[in-house]
């Protein structure tokens, strides 16, 4: 039998590529906060998904799902791969968030993934019968490409980025690789989430490039964004593949959001994305002109 | 007169530039972490330099420091903020505590964000002024991820990541943010990492650990002066166009050019067979 860990498997990508692995014959761990989601994902995929309990930043609970799985392994038996998935998302603008969001986006991106990686290690090293397991991390292309307003979650991706180089060469001596992919826009239900949180700008000068970047995200970008399933599938192949690429990126509207921004010169490409995102100082000027006629009018 | 705030001055590249700036006719905040870090710049400059005491972890400590600037500036507008202080956290990545990870973001990076935050309203002035700048001074390790310096190097990458959203973000106040990546420089900084080593023995990765100290130890004579990275700090402060950043590295072919221009698999093994990471080093124990 061959086992796999996934973090963060209640929904989104981590919990299609739980389904996608165990059509594959795998039986996969997968990583839930809630009790709640535990039963439902019993109930929904059967026998063949083991729910850990556990929230990435709480290291006792990671302990514990580290025995809870030892206990289900079979003598001989490792973990062949383990899917770094689990992940937050704090967006706004960097001027108007607090070091407290610093510290929760980067301890559940970071620090967590790097607890759940060592606390997994030694069961991810090789058996008689198996070969070292692989860690897969999924990262975002917002670690080559950091938009304004996602700067925190940029950043995490950017550290995390370095983390799977270290990882990789340190790990070397288990032969444990470490694959790092950059996951382009997702259909997915993400948008939702975060279009509450305009609002909480509307009184910065941010909150009309805010909406702008939202809008655009709603219109251009996850219409033309990757399946779920595609992503599961692409993290199927690269662990069963022989000799994985240590990163990559995969995406839909390829030239648009990889080809170009990588390839244009920066300052260029700042002065395109001000232009998109009505960041430029003008807009601003703007802005502040139409507030205060539309304040005025109320005034009188 | 032009007023810098720079963080980290009491050696290594912040010191350097201290002197380098004031030279060049500056005034200079210079931040620091204890009264008597500062002692030795406030008397060799006392018309140039004034200290800000506070630790990068201590969000009060930054906000009283941006009063005292704030005062002193008496409505003139500040021209630049260099976040240069920085901590290493070194060790296998396998054995790294969560302590460990927090301490090094917190002064790697939450810090300098934190300082961008607080003295926004001073670079971005008032009306009619112009808006100053801000330089992260990163690293060459967060571009090339060297064995045992993973905590350092993420957060470092993490820094030029938000690089790149800072200079988006702030660029419709005009304030500029560039970046400057030193490579190896001759600093105090492998002094600093010789202590953990005691830390890991008995791991798997306490030889490989050792190699890499013996040729840390090795390399200390070799690097950048720190008055060359001053000199970028500088450029980047005050040239009318600035890059967007400055890579500044010990070796360009070597350190910079190789490393980031072959196959990384293959920078893995080579690295691996320096640092005994391969994984027949751990079958032949």
């Amino acid at each position: 039998m061959k086992h796999i860990l996934i973090t963060g498997v209640s929904s989104g990508i981590g919990y299609t590529s739980a389904k996608y692995f165990i059509e594959k014959g795998f039986h996969v761990f997968g990583s839930v906060r809630k009790e709640a989601d535990a039963q439902r994902l019993k109930t929904e995929l059967g026998d063949s998904i083991t729910p850990l309990l556990f929230d990435v930043v709480d290291e006792p609970a990671i302990a514990k799902a580290v025995e809870v799985a030892k206990a289900k392994l079979e003598p001989g038996e490792n973990i062949a791969g383990l899917i770094a998935n689990a992940g937050i998302h704090i967006p706004g603008p960097i001027l108007h968030l607090s070091r407290d969001d610093m510290r929760n986006q980067f301890e559940v991106n970071v620090f967590g993934a790097l607890s759940v990686i060592q606390a997994f290690v030694p069961l991810m090293r090789q058996t008689d019968s198996q070969k070292p397991g692989r860690v897969i991390h999924v990262s975002s292309t917002s670690a080559a490409i950091p938009l304004p307003y996602s700067s925190l979650y940029a950043a995490t991706k950017s550290a995390m980025h370095s983390l799977c180089d270290t990882l990789r060469r340190e790990l070397m001596l288990y032969e444990i690789d470490v694959i790092d992919i950059y996951v382009g826009p997702v259909k997915n239900d993400m948008v939702s989430k975060v279009s509450i949180y305009a609002e909480r700008y509307k009184d910065t000068d941010y909150y009309h490039s805010i909406t702008a970047r939202l809008e655009n995200a709603l219109k251009n970008t996850i219409p033309k964004g990757l399946t779920e399933r595609e992503v599961a599938k692409v993290l199927h192949d690269t662990l069963e593949k022989a000799k994985p690429k240590h990163r990559f990126a995969i995406n839909k509207d390829w030239f648009n959001t990889w080809f170009l921004p990588n390839i244009l010169p920066i300052r260029f490409l700042d002065k395109v994305l001000a232009k998109k995102l009505q960041l430029r100082p003008e807009d601003f000027a703007a802005n502040k002109t139409k507030e205060k006629s539309t304040s005025s009018v109320g005034q009188s | 007169m032009r007023h810098i705030v720079i963080t980290g001055t009491s050696s290594g590249i912040g010191y350097a530039t201290v002197k380098y700036l004031i030279d060049r006719g500056f005034y200079v905040f210079g931040c620091v972490r204890t009264e008597k870090d500062a002692a030795e710049l406030r008397k060799a400059y006392p018309q140039q330099f004034s200290p800000l005491v506070f630790d990068l972890i201590d969000e009060e400590g930054i906000r009283t420091s941006v009063k005292e600037v704030e005062q002193h500036l008496d409505g003139q507008p500040l021209f630049g903020l260099v976040n240069n202080a920085a901590a290493v956290v070194s060790g296998p990545i396998a054995h790294v505590s969560k302590e460990d990870m927090f301490y090094q973001f917190e002064v790697n990076t939450f810090g300098p964000l934190n300082l961008c935050q607080a003295y926004f309203p001073l670079l971005r002035g008032g009306e009619g002024q112009k808006p100053g700048r801000i330089v992260n001074v990163t690293s060459l390790s967060g571009e090339i991820a060297m064995p045992f310096l993973g905590p350092y190097s993420a957060s470092k990458r993490a820094l030029m990541s938000m690089n790149h959203t800072l200079r988006r973000e702030f660029y419709p106040y005009g304030v500029d943010v560039i970046e400057v990546v030193p490579g190896r420089v001759k600093t105090g900084i492998i002094e600093k990492l010789n202590k953990v080593e005691s830390q890991y023995a008995g791991s798997d990765f306490e030889e490989p650990m050792q190699r890499r100290m013996e040729t840390a130890m090795e390399m200390r004579e070799f690097g950048l002066e720190p008055e060359v990275i001053s000199g970028a700090i500088h450029t980047a402060l005050t040239v009318k166009n600035p890059k967007y950043r400055y890579v500044k590295p010990d070796l360009y072919f070597k350190g910079y050019r190789l490393p980031t221009m072959l196959p990384q698999r293959m920078i893995d093994r080579i690295l691996g067979k320096q640092m005994r990471l391969l994984p027949s080093f751990l079958r032949s124990k």
